[in-house]
């Protein structure tokens, strides 16, 4: 598997204050690839990282073979990568298709625009029923589809998702780690945040533990559940 | 994809333009000449509305491009003794070109500091215009008068002002609808959001922003041969920002129609408080602020839009 992100020594935070420190990992072409950790372990700063929103503060940044550590957050989007940032941040006021349409903006010609609308409701069939509804009025669950989707259809080949399960129904987030398994099947890479080890662990084939702002550990999810210091170091003992 | 009603609507204003040119035909000079002056009004705030109301950019000194569009056609007539077809050409050419130059500037700067710095960017022009040789300075500049009977002078006027219009709310439609109204809208959703969805948020705002300065620049050039003389406290007025500001919050803030109609309506009071008492009639447009923010937050037209995507959503789930 090749390497489609590549983070090595990677630094970031805000002001004065460094929150991730020096951070190595990677994800593959095609692979799911789980982060964990307690609130505050620099989960979300990594993110913002890496999808360019917060500026990175040394290391390197690789995706698809570039250094892309100093393009612009929007340019990243056209290289590929998709972010679904935490507490999903749809835009209210607006239509489910219009949020979607709204996350097209870098597929050129209506044509493109219409494809990736297509695949996405053919993912979410209840988000094509709920298309002119406002965003406002959905569940909590249909808001995440959404929030996924608009990430989705700018074609990513590596979808980031910030926190998929917070506030969700076990139920829901199951639907949403079954979609997520279809599109990694399409050949979409997947990074997902995760609070809830058991829904992180689920399809991811790799975890990274993140504590304190560095990775304590790391390998395939089972290797990284059964290690001791997993349960220490989650547990913050 | 709502591609083909962005179409039907654009229909719809050309052929309401074409319509309302007829009106001189068969109107008197006051009222052709009081039509004029609210196409005008409200082109400025639909232009206003582009960068303030879909961008979110609160450019209360974007009576500055009037005021540029006013002087570039003033000058082009009056010194380099152009047709004023050229004065409108460089009135848009010089407005765009202000936006687009000072725009990665000015876009660094967010909500009341945005504003402020717009205000500043509309003193500094207005003090270059006065001490400018070529501008005539503080003393004014006088403009070809146009030659003709009363009637065919307003309507000439009338039509001009209301081509602006049309153009103005086509090229609404055209970003409302198209690639650059969603990012605006990705915009107000936050340009870190926006940004993390590929749209590249500065070129965004210049390109509302320039928009925005040439459809303003375009009717201070109108207004200028319009009116004839032109100094710089009149066509650099921060009065006419101000009430555009009025005029967009009151029909709706990012919605084609709203300030159209809110233009009739203010210009209307005003017309009517004027015409009732010309003491009191700059109070009675503060009423209408008020009265506007207190029951229309959001404007009129928006208002009236989310009442009907809640209603839409309440029918599809009942």
């Amino acid at each position: 598997m090749s390497a489609l992100l590549e983070l090595s020594a990677l630094r970031a935070g805000y002001g004065d204050l460094e929150i991730v420190h020096g951070i190595d990992a990677v994800v593959g072409e095609g692979e799911w690839v789980a982060l964990v950790g307690v609130a505050g372990a620099g989960k979300t700063t990594l993110m913002s990282a890496i999808a360019g929103t917060l500026a990175v503060r040394g290391g390197t940044l690789r995706f698809a073979g570039r250094e892309i550590g100093s393009r612009a957050a929007h340019a990243r989007v056209s290289l590929g990568m998709a972010l679904v940032p935490q507490g999903r941040r749809l835009f209210t006021g607006m239509s489910v298709e219009e949020n979607l349409i709204a996350g097209a903006h870098v597929l050129r010609g209506r044509g493109a625009v219409a494809g990736a609308l297509e695949r996405a409701y053919a993912l979410f069939p209840l988000l094509r029923e709920r298309r002119r509804q406002a965003v406002g009025t959905l569940s909590g669950g249909e808001q995440q589809m959404c929030a996924i989707a608009r990430a989705l259809v700018s074609r990513p080949r590596l979808l980031m998702i910030d926190e998929l399960s917070l506030g969700l129904a076990p139920l829901v987030v199951d639907d949403l780690l079954g979609a997520l398994e279809r599109v990694r099947l399409e050949g979409t890479a997947l990074l997902v945040v995760e609070q809830d080890v058991e829904a992180a662990f689920r399809f991811a084939s790799r975890a990274y533990v993140l504590q304190l702002g560095s990775i304590v550990l790391q390998g395939p999810t089972a290797a990284v559940r059964a290690d001791p210091a997993f349960t220490g170091s989650y547990m913050g003992i | 994809m709502p591609t083909s009603s962005a179409a039907r609507t654009g229909a719809l204003i050309v052929a309401g333009g074409a319509l309302t040119a007829l009106v001189p035909a068969v109107a008197g000079v006051f009222a052709v000449t009081t039509l004029a002056d609210v196409f005008m009004v409200a082109t400025f705030a639909i232009a206003l509305n582009l960068i303030a109301g879909y961008g979110g950019y609160p450019a209360f000194g974007n009576v500055v491009f009037f005021g540029i569009g006013a002087y570039a056609t003033g000058v082009a007539q009056a010194n380099l003794h152009a047709p004023f077809a050229v004065g409108v050409a460089a009135a848009v050419i010089l407005s765009a070109a202000t936006a687009l130059a000072t725009g990665p500037l000015f876009f660094r700067l967010r909500g009341h500091y945005f504003a402020i710095g717009t205000l500043g960017l509309n003193g500094a022009v207005a003090q270059l215009v006065t001490n400018l040789p070529l501008s005539g300075g503080a003393k004014g500049l006088s403009l070809p008068i146009v030659s003709g009977s009363p009637s065919a002078i307003a309507a000439f006027f009338y039509e001009l002002f209301l081509g602006a219009l049309v153009v103005a709310l086509l090229v609404s439609v055209w970003v409302e609808r198209g690639r650059l109204g969603y990012a605006a809208r990705a915009l107000r959703g936050g340009e870190d959001v926006a940004q993390s969805l590929g749209v590249d948020t500065l070129r965004t705002k210049v390109a509302l922003w320039t928009i925005s300065a040439a459809l303003t620049g375009s009717i201070g050039a109108v207004y200028a041969y319009f009116i004839n003389y032109i100094e710089p406290p009149d066509v650099f007025s921060l009065g006419l920002s101000v009430k555009a500001f009025v005029i967009m919050l009151l029909g709706g803030a990012a919605t084609v129609f709203g300030p159209l109609v809110a233009a009739f309506f203010v210009e209307g009071a005003v017309a009517l408080t004027q015409h009732l008492s010309l003491n009191y009639d700059v109070g009675f447009l503060g009423l209408i602020v008020i009265a506007a923010v207190v029951f229309f937050p959001r404007g009129v037209s928006r208002s009236l839009r989310e009442r009907l995507l809640a209603r839409r959503t309440v029918k599809r789930l009942g």
